[in-house]
Parts: C-alpha cells; sequence; structure tokens
C-alpha cells in the first residue's frame, strides 16, 4: 500500500474514533456540567437535532448525538476498522456495495419520513440499527482504495501476482 | 543527461469549489440557527431547527464541493484531495455559519439577549432538570467562558471539517471519473 494512502487511511481512522468519542458525550466521562452546557453538545449543535429522548443516554446524560447519528459515526468507524478484510475478501470485485449502500440510505430515508408522517414510531434500537448500517456501508465503499487485493493471474500471466488497481 | 518532457498536468484550484460549497451551507446552517432561535424567543420552549428535517445536511458541503469541484474538467481525483477539499469545505461553512449569527447580532441587537432570557426562563421552569443544576446552567448561559467558548467553537469547525472530510472523499467515489492514486 503507498505511504499516501496509508496515512490517509491512519488519519481518517483517528478522526472517526476522535467524532465517535465526542458524539458520546460527558455521561461517558462523567461529567458534572449539565449535559445541554458541555462542549460536545455545543460542537453538534449545529449536526445534530440532539433530542434527548432521541438520544442514547449513558452515564445519566443523553449522547451529543442522536442514537442514528452515533449509529452512522459507529458504523463508518467499525467499517474503516473492516476495510483490510474487505478488501482480503475482496468484496468490491462482486460490485454489490454500492447497490446495498443506495438500498440502505432509501430504507433510511423511509425509516424518516414514515416516522414524520406517522405511520410507524421508530425506536432507540431501530435509528440505531439503521444509522450503523448506513455508516459501515459507506466506509464499505472505500474496500479497494486502500488495501490492494491479490489476483493470481490466469492465461498468459499465469503465475504472476498482480495488486489489483481502483 | 535529457531532461524528461513528461509533466504532470496541473489540477484546476479547488478555492472556487470550497468557498462556494461553505458559503452555501454555512448560510443554510446559520439561518436555520436564526430561525430555530426565533422558533424557541417567540414560543418559549425548546426547539431546534434542525429538528425539521436539516440534521446531518451541514455534512453535505463536502459532497458539494466535490460535485462543483468534477464540473471543472476532466481528471483524475484523488481521495487525498478529495478530502482536503471535503475538509476545507466544512471549515469554511462552520466559519460563516459563526459569521453569520454574529453578524445578526448586530443588525438585530435583540436577537441575543432574548434568546437568553428565553433560555433561562426554559431552564428556571422545567421540572426535568434538577435543582442543583439549574443555578449552574443560568451562570453558564450568562457567561460561558472562555474555554468553554473555545472548545465549542473549535470542536464545532474540527467535527464539521472531519464530518466533511469524509463526504469529500465520498465524493470522489460518487462524482471522480478515475482514481488511480492518493
Amino acid at each position: 500500500m503507498p505511504r499516501d494512502s496509508i496515512n490517509l487511511y491512519v488519519l481518517v481512522l483517528i478522526s472517526v474514533l476522535g467524532v465517535v468519542l465526542v458524539g458520546l458525550g460527558g455521561g461517558l466521562w462523567g461529567q458534572q456540567m449539565p449535559w445541554q452546557w458541555q462542549w460536545q453538545h455545543q460542537a453538534f449543535e449545529h449536526l445534530c437535532h440532539q433530542l434527548p429522548d432521541r438520544s442514547i443516554w449513558m452515564g445519566g446524560q443523553p449522547m451529543a448525538v442522536c442514537s442514528r447519528c452515533i449509529g452512522i459515526y459507529g458504523g463508518f468507524a467499525v467499517g474503516w476498522l473492516l476495510l483490510p478484510f474487505a478488501a482480503y475478501f475482496n468484496l468490491s470485485k462482486y460490485g454489490q456495495i454500492p447497490k446495498f449502500a443506495l438500498i440502505i440510505i432509501a430504507i433510511n430515508a423511509i425509516d424518516i419520513v414514515g416516522n414524520i408522517l406517522g405511520f410507524w414510531q421508530n425506536t432507540l434500537v431501530s435509528r440505531l440499527a439503521l444509522g450503523s448500517l448506513l455508516g459501515m456501508i459507506i466506509a464499505l465503499l472505500f474496500s479497494s482504495n486502500f488495501f490492494g487485493s491479490i489476483i493470481k493471474s490466469m492465461g498468459n500471466h499465469h503465475g504472476r501476482i498482480t495488486i489489483s488497481d481502483t | 543527461m535529457e531532461e524528461s518532457q513528461y509533466q504532470t498536468p496541473s489540477l484546476p484550484s479547488y478555492w472556487n469549489s470550497v468557498i462556494l460549497a461553505g458559503a452555501i451551507f454555512g448560510l443554510i446552517s446559520g439561518i436555520g440557527q436564526l430561525v430555530g432561535g426565533y422558533v424557541v424567543i417567540s414560543t418559549g420552549g425548546q426547539s431546534n431547527i434542525l429538528n425539521f428535517g436539516l440534521c446531518l445536511v451541514g455534512a453535505f458541503a463536502g459532497l458539494t464541493a466535490l460535485w462543483h469541484y468534477n464540473q471543472l474538467g476532466d481528471f483524475n481525483m484523488t481521495l487525498g484531495r478529495g478530502a482536503l477539499i471535503g475538509f476545507l469545505a466544512g471549515v469554511g461553512a462552520a466559519i460563516v455559519s459563526m459569521g453569520v449569527v454574529s453578524i445578526w447580532k448586530f443588525i438585530d441587537p435583540s436577537y441575543g439577549p432574548a434568546l437568553m432570557e428565553t433560555q433561562i426562563s426554559i431552564i428556571e421552569n422545567d421540572p426535568n432538570i434538577p435543582e442543583g443544576w439549574k443555578q449552574t446552567m443560568i451562570d453558564a448561559t450568562y457567561d460561558p467562558g472562555l474555554m468553554m467558548t473555545i472548545l465549542s467553537s473549535v470542536g464545532g469547525i474540527v467535527l464539521n471539517g472531519v464530518l466533511n472530510l469524509l463526504t469529500g472523499m465520498l465524493g470522489v467515489k460518487v462524482f471522480g471519473k478515475t482514481e488511480k492514486e492518493f
């Protein structure tokens, strides 16, 4: 793997883990300041509605982001960590990941619209699960970009080992 | 020794895309925050304009910047470049958003104090907030403190940058024609 791509992979990994840690809010660290006034909540103020009844509570305080958002960030972090395995199993060669991504985006959109229109009431767990799936599948879109998949060539190139190109 | 005639084709500047996307999403976010503030003032209840479907909209500055950058020509897009453009667009959007709110406080000087008074009233009348916390929250509303202001402002800018870094990379996947190098 080229050095630049290692750097980018590690940079994104550290950044996303940082986002997840901040998103977990002050309850994780037992902060005594009322949660609305904690810097984690203030920092995410423009990115998430942060409604307490739609957020997971930890240590007696709601997280700094809602359950769907923490699912997206957490799912992305897990998916990013799984990229080497995704590349090992050459998941991208099937070409299904973008299709799955579109399906999961559509399911999330339907879930949000259905909830707003009152067709159903989604729950903390359902929002967390759908957000996690969305984050993970978006991370897996990059499965062919950071870790070259080894292909044992056939035919005229039999015997050579090739690193797949993106 | 003969010098190589090969030259790496120069890529177009990404600053127009960064500024455009940062301005658009900064305005959306800033105006959304102001509208939410006025809703709070007029209704006296806790409200967040992001409830109305704008959740995570700020994370699309990177994607938009990459879409615009991709219109500038036919060239190789790299994930690293997409990440940089997305990050800068996100940082720009956060700064524009803060700027919009700050400028509006000069245009309508009653906005800031009215919002503060309403927030304090909400805190005082909220039965779910423990009594022991109420005075702390009211004090923090009047004077959040320098460290708190810096942490929340810088944290907001960095978070917006990081999330748009990710959508910038996603923009390369969605709009990029080829991804041959990082």
